[in-house]
């Protein structure tokens, strides 16, 4: 079994896989993102596609790890407890689940055992993405915040992407689409707001993961800077981890198609590309999901990487396993591939998430449609190297 | 403000070079002058984008790894056509997915046919021998012509042939003898065994040479006698004068004028002998270098006199008129219903009839794909909720448009300086005179008579010619 050592007396252990390409039920569907709660469960939110109207495959799938499938909550459509464009899950203290809609803008509650609770937050459609362009560059944000009519205003929400509860009970959303960062109670009732579109520090373009340390403090990964940010409760600029420089895998821009891995791409740790999620553990080592170049970049206190998972997947789980066994030509092929060290690695991870509980790494291995698990630990002793 | 026929003919240069451009970008252009929109096309400046993947991928994740359904791929493609700043890039990508036709519908996994794409973006305009050593390792290639059973106790001579036939010379400049001996040298090229689609979604092919199955032994090959491998071939085709008269009359057809269909080639004269040997001497001379034979083109004379020679494929309409009425620069959800439009009008993106591609010119036209292009760009231009048509709304209230007279003449530049028979300027005349004078005091009523005109326009004949 594969593990990841440090200097500083701590590794991380790679544990184990659970997932398989699955358009429902036991795996999942392009996950993007997942939560920890009690006793071993976990939530995963599957992406899904739109390719033929409305959204088939996506949904919130409970499981844990043990592999069991506990169930599967949501579906593909507009109306209550539905989803076009899930984008977050995050869990509240009695593991009721909040789950971020970027296409609806909306937010929809489930208790854990997938009874709808309450939706709010919708924003309508013809006012959302006005000041939207692809191709315009990070510029302070030109629209006015207290301009009500065109949807920028105090607790409308507009493309929610990443969510996380702060030491409060308070819910903080990304606004994806106007880089603002707003905290709202759990019902829905706007608190306060941080956040202007740009790219000097403290600033932000088209942010999507977000997570509170226990100290309170808030982590953004800040997508289109290439960079996660650290602010204080209050908003305030903290510190900044990875270079703000895109390196490695498509440095251009362009399809991050024909590396089958980020191992053949040489790039520093420090330079991230396009990351995702971010995740703190209770010493305060931080994982990114440094999605283009598929990987997670683990950064110590300080904003200084420390080490960089690549992913460690391997052999047949139990969900990969039942697919296998009924298809000989899938075994066959299998054992016929020269290139098997190519399923151990992460595909343009999503979102990363830490479990204080179990100390474990769940991160999510989207474009392989399952997540990976590592257990930190942190009493971890140089091995003797003349054995 | 430019000059009209300096705008025209900018607007011609974007419709072949490109997808088209709204008002404000063919300003921006003929202000910086042809020659130098040209070099700008063939050599963006870094700050230029080829299209926002990053945005495509966080928004529609399936679009990167479609797998075996196709439509991901095309709205991905699509969706690149549409707000790429290197438009050149994508229409000599598409000019190469004409000529090197693959279809998924053979290889039945998306992800790869995406993968030959980045590759025909990467060096479709670099030279036409390293393309076509790209072309012959590619694993869909490989796959969909057979390679991969190309042994070299057992040839299969499906690749070779076609090399020659389609991808090069074009018939009847070789023999049944050569595509054996080509075949020959391209044994043990084929693709590396990999990790099956189950349980964790498509592992990429690759490329891989396995010299125990090469057929080592001696090829005589057009003349030339040697122990050839693939790279060799090449090496021989593309110094064939066949292949520069193939080549350059292919770009002839894609950019320039309507050709007859590839498989008359041999029996019918290229439209225009002089242009074809244009072509042909900046091809050659350039050591087949694809920039510089398009620098030529783009800048001949008879590149410029050929406006409204060529019908347009349906992705010219299809992304031509989404870039029109400014649609989907966000990748909204129903990005992905555009993906089989251009299908309905006989064009499957990544999923051409054959290796032959399509057939061009008026074979895109027919009782049922007429329809098909005329009712989507009618829905689309009349749609005055659309931020490009709001701009052309303004842009007409702003110039003054007043008339019946003017509201065609101003719709007609609006839709690509497009020049009509006086047949069709009546018909549309008689149309808008019923509404009588423009005078903008009901801004919606006029903005839908706006949106009628150039749904109207749409439907004319000349409105299929680019």
């Amino acid at each position: 079994m594969a593990q990841i050592t440090v200097a500083g007396g701590r590794c991380w252990r790679y544990q184990q896989y659970i997932g398989r390409s699955n358009a429902m039920g036991a795996g999942f569907s392009q996950p993007i993102t997942a939560a920890a709660g009690p006793n071993g469960v976990l939530y995963v939110g599957s992406r899904g596609a739109t390719p033929w109207g409305w959204n088939k495959y996506v949904r919130i799938t409970k499981t844990n790890y043990d592999h069991d499938f506990i169930g599967e909550y949501g579906r593909g459509g507009e109306g209550a407890g539905e989803f076009v464009w899930l984008t977050s899950v995050v869990l509240d203290e009695d593991e009721n689940i909040y789950a971020a809609d970027e296409w609806l803008n909306r937010i929809t509650v489930f208790d854990k055992d997938g009874n709808l609770l309450m939706t709010w937050g919708e924003t309508p459609h013809d006012v959302e993405r006005i000041n939207w362009n692809p191709a315009e560059p990070a510029s302070p944000q030109k629209i006015s915040l207290r301009d009500e009519s065109l949807g920028y205003g105090e607790g409308k929400l507009n493309g929610p992407s990443g969510m996380a509860f702060d030491l409060e009970g308070n819910l903080l959303v990304v606004n994806s689409l106007d880089s603002r960062i707003q905290k709202f109670t759990k019902d829905g009732k706007f608190i306060s707001y941080f956040g202007v579109k740009g790219s000097a520090p403290g600033e932000l373009d088209m942010p999507w993961g977000i997570t509170v340390d226990n100290n309170g403090d808030i982590y953004i990964a800040d997508w289109n800077n290439h960079r996660v940010q650290k602010f204080s409760p209050e908003g305030e600029h903290l510190l900044t981890f990875g270079s703000g420089k895109r390196t490695g895998v498509s440095p251009d821009g362009g399809t991050p198609y024909e590396h089958v891995t980020a191992a053949r791409v040489p790039v520093n740790p420090n330079d991230l590309n396009h990351p995702t999620g971010v995740a703190v553990d209770g010493d305060g080592d931080v994982y990114v999901a440094d999605w283009i170049n598929n990987r997670v970049v683990i950064f110590d206190a300080d904003t200084k990487p420390i080490s960089v998972i690549r992913g460690d997947a391997h052999g047949l789980q139990k969900w990969a396993e039942r697919t296998v066994s009924v298809n000989p030509d899938v075994a066959s092929a299998r054992l016929r591939a020269k290139n098997p060290e190519a399923e151990r690695y992460l595909r343009m991870p999503t979102d990363c998430v830490f479990d204080q509980a179990t100390n474990n790494l769940v991160i999510v291995d989207t474009w392989r449609n399952r997540i990976q698990i590592y257990q930190k630990d942190r009493s971890y002793k140089d091995p003797q190297y003349n054995i | 403000m430019a000059d009209r026929n300096d705008l025209a003919l900018i607007a011609h240069l974007m419709r072949r070079a490109g997808f088209g451009a709204d008002r404000d970008e063919l300003e921006r252009l003929a202000a910086q002058g042809y020659e130098a929109t040209v070099e700008e096309l063939l050599n963006p400046p870094e700050d230029m984008p080829a299209g926002n993947t990053a945005v495509l991928l966080r928004y529609h994740p399936i679009a990167l790894l479609p797998g075996a359904t196709t439509n991901p791929g095309q709205f991905n493609w699509m969706y690149h056509m549409l707000t790429t700043k290197r438009p050149l890039h994508e229409k000599v990508a598409l000019f190469w997915h004409h000529v090197f036709a693959t279809g998924n519908s053979k290889i039945d996994n998306c992800d790869q046919m995406m993968e030959q794409l980045v590759m025909l973006r990467r060096f479709g305009l670099g030279s036409y021998r390293d393309l076509l050593v790209e072309l012959a390792k590619n694993p869909a290639m490989i796959f969909w012509l057979d390679n991969n059973e190309n042994h070299r106790d057992s040839v299969n001579e499906n690749w070779g042939r076609e090399l020659l036939e389609l991808f090069s010379m074009g018939v009847s400049n070789y023999t049944e003898v050569d595509v054996r001996e080509a075949s020959r040298a391209f044994t043990g090229w084929t693709i590396q065994p990999h990790l099956p689609r189950s349980p964790f979604g498509r592992f990429p092919w690759e490329f891989e040479y396995l010299p125990e199955d090469h057929d080592e032994s001696e090829k005589t090959f057009l003349g030339h006698t040697g122990n050839f491998d693939g790279e060799d071939i090449i090496d021989i085709i593309v110094q064939q004068p066949a292949t520069s008269r193939f080549i350059c009359r292919h770009l002839y057809n894609f950019f320039v004028a309507d050709d007859v269909q590839v498989p008359a080639w041999t029996i019918e004269p290229a439209p225009d002998e002089d242009a074809l040997e244009i072509l042909i001497s900046a091809f050659e001379e350039s050591n087949y270098d694809m920039t510089s034979v398009l620098r030529t083109l783009f800048n001949s004379d008879f590149f410029k006199n050929a406006r409204y020679s060529k019908i347009k494929s349906p992705a010219e309409i299809v992304v031509g008129t989404l870039k029109m009425i400014g649609n989907l620069q966000f990748p909204e959800p129903n990005l992905a219903g555009i993906a089989p439009e251009t299908g309905y009008m006989g064009q499957a993106l990544l999923d051409p009839p054959s290796v032959e591609g399509w057939y061009t010119g008026q074979e895109w036209i027919n009782s049922g794909s007429l329809l098909a292009r005329i009712n989507y760009v009618a829905d689309k231009v009349a749609d005055t909720s659309m931020p490009g048509i709001r701009n052309i709304i303004s842009q007409m209230k702003a110039s003054g448009v007043t008339t019946p007279e003017e509201l065609i003449d101003a719709s007609l530049e609006h839709m690509g300086f497009l020049d009509i028979g006086a047949e069709t300027r009546q018909q549309l005349l008689e149309h808008a005179s019923g509404g009588g004078d423009m005078d903008w005091n009901d801004e919606r009523a006029d903005g839908d008579r706006v949106g009628e005109m150039l749904a109207l326009v749409s439907a004319t004949t000349e409105y299929q010619f680019g």
